[in-house]
């Protein structure tokens, strides 16, 4: 417990038609937890949460270091371009953020290929991708991801899976809230939100069996 | 993000400006409304009276005509000339006029001598408020009337008493009559009104129309640039936490931006007024910028609190109609009910028309 970098403990919570009960889960470094649940089961909610955008009703959420949130809407602007977007919430210049883009391990989303097409011109997999590396220039120390995979062809799904793994090495901690069998396969822990309440998925069940 | 929004507005104007052009012209046609419409074409006059003049009184046809022209009259009564003194009683039987005024031939000539001619006022139902407003008429027909054929009789007599010849005194009454009628026509002229209660006083209502159809354009404007804000959308302002900008720094970004379009706006508003108005000053460009602050801040404060769009747009066009509405920024507050012009004054667009009215109109 005292590794944690996310603490949840008996955490409920009301937002709109969504109640979670009694939520608690716990995140080390490098681990990846994945959120499972039928829709409207809190997953989003509860990552809202951890973000801060939601107040819990009763129970503790401590998060140590930064949390980057990537919804399944996105905080872009549609009227400008990718690095445009990247520029807005840092204060590197274009020729650092170039530099961040291709040496590190944001290469793998494969940003600066299209760094000067406009958000309204991009594909859902290109605008999944600059609203992660955006997140990612301000160097989280978690990663919220809300649906990473939804609606993505297959190249931009290995590409982001990729990245997580990547992320995962190098001591970042991510929260996925999914419906994607393929992503649970890379998460280190599985929580189950059904009725409100979380439940660790044991080891050997699939998240198919788990919501029956 | 300062340059991010700067870049931002600079892609929106084209869009927004097509947008602002359409309301202009929505304010253009408005005004026109206002001076055509209820100016012009007596619609809001409330008390119709029916008169009959024999065609040999031209002098009295041209006092009532004058008289018509009075602006007390001309947004109260209708006066409807009619061929006969039949139909002056057919229309007020038939409550086709509230009232009814028959001058009886030689009207003119016998006034001030023994064998004077009355005027006969017929009402249709006596001791009412149209019965007060049909007695002002008559009275400020009399004062013109009277004062006129005075002060010819008075010239004529004088000029038998010198023994001037006819055609000499025929001469002397028409040249009084016209100054008659030249002081009749210039008597505005002779009258600078200053209301100190109320400063709206000195300003004509067809301005005071214009500078709300504006102001209430400005407001409709909040609308169209509601999908320019982001701030009030929580992934945005969880971004913006993560990279430690305050939410209101992108407020007030934000508003600046709106502030900046709705100046556009007016800048184009004002240079279609240039073309009705020769009173528009270029100074009014500086001076309305406070109230399009204003509207600037209230519109993004609108936006960070009820965040749909839609929702945005259902509030300014519904509650911003209707407080203008109230505030007599929409209909003449002069012609709303008393109980209206009492209850105007609790409300803030009323004041924030009369500022901006003294903005745009210096």
């Amino acid at each position: 417990m005292a590794d944690s970098i996310v603490t949840i403990e008996k955490v409920s919570l009301k937002y709109k038609k969504t109640v979670l009960t009694d939520v608690t889960i716990t995140a080390q470094k490098g681990d990846v937890i994945g959120l499972l649940g039928l829709n409207g089961s809190g997953k989003s909610t509860l990552l809202s949460a951890i973000a801060g955008l939601r107040r819990t009703h009763s129970g503790t959420i401590k998060v140590e270091g930064k949390a980057g949130f990537v919804t399944q809407e996105n905080a872009l602007i549609d009227e400008l371009t990718a690095m445009d977007n990247l520029k807005m919430w840092t204060p590197l210049s274009k020729a650092e953020i170039m530099t961040a883009l291709t040496d590190t391990e944001l290469s793998i989303l494969k940003v600066n290929d299209f760094i000067d097409l406009k958000v309204k011109r991009m594909s859902g997999g290109m605008k999944k991708r600059l609203a992660i590396a955006s997140v990612l220039l301000s160097k989280p120390d978690i990663l919220l991801l809300d649906e990473p995979l939804a609606a993505l062809d297959i190249p931009a799904k290995n590409d982001i899976i990729k990245f997580i793994d990547s992320f995962r090495a190098k001591g970042g901690t991510v929260f996925i809230a999914s419906h994607s069998e393929e992503m649970f396969k890379h998460c280190s822990k599985i929580y189950l939100l059904k009725d409100g309440v979380s439940t660790l998925l044991p080891a050997g069940i699939s998240p198919a069996e788990a919501l029956g | 993000m300062i340059k991010a929004y700067c870049k931002r507005v600079l892609l929106f104007l084209p869009y927004v400006l097509c947008y602002f052009l359409a309301l202009s012209i929505a304010m253009l046609a408005l005004v026109m409304y206002a001076s055509e419409f209820l100016f012009e074409n007596n619609t809001d006059s409330i008390v119709s009276v029916a008169c009959y003049v024999p065609d040999d009184e031209a002098y009295t046809q041209l006092g009532i005509a004058l008289v018509q022209k009075m602006d007390s009259v001309k947004h109260t009564i209708d006066i409807n000339q009619v061929s006969s003194e039949k139909k002056v009683l057919s229309l007020v039987e038939d409550g086709d006029a509230i009232a009814g005024i028959i001058v009886p031939e030689g009207f003119i000539e016998t006034m001030g001598t023994p064998d004077a001619k009355h005027v006969s006022v017929i009402y249709r139902d006596a001791d009412t408020f149209e019965e007060h407003i049909v007695n002002d008429l008559l009275y400020a027909m009399s004062d013109l009337l009277g004062t006129a054929q005075a002060s010819i009789v008075t010239s004529i007599e004088y000029a038998k008493e010198m023994g001037i010849d006819d055609s000499e005194i025929y001469n002397i009454r028409s040249e009084v009559q016209s100054n008659n009628f030249s002081y009749v026509m210039d008597r505005k002229s002779l009258f600078h009104k200053i209301d100190v209660n109320d400063i709206v006083a000195k300003y004509e209502i067809r301005e005071r129309l214009t500078a709300s159809y504006t102001l209430y354009i400005l407001l409709m404007s909040v609308f169209v640039i509601s999908f320019f804000y982001k701030g009030n959308n929580d992934i945005f302002r969880a971004r913006a936490k993560l990279s430690g900008i305050k939410t209101w720094k992108i407020f007030l970004i934000e508003s600046g931006c709106a502030a900046v379009m709705i100046y556009l706006l007016y800048i184009v508003m004002f240079i279609c007024l240039c073309f009705i108005f020769d009173t528009m000053k270029l100074l009014s460009l500086i001076t309305v910028i406070p109230t399009i602050l204003i509207i600037a801040l209230i519109g993004t404060a609108l936006c960070y609190i009820v965040k749909r769009p839609a929702t945005v747009s259902y509030i300014t066009f519904g509650a911003g109609t209707l407080m203008m509405y109230l505030a007599g920024g929409l209909i003449p507050i002069d012609f709303m009910s008393r109980f209206f012009q009492n209850a105007a004054v609790y409300n803030p667009f009323y004041y924030l028309i009369r500022f901006f009215m003294r903005s745009m109109f210096l």
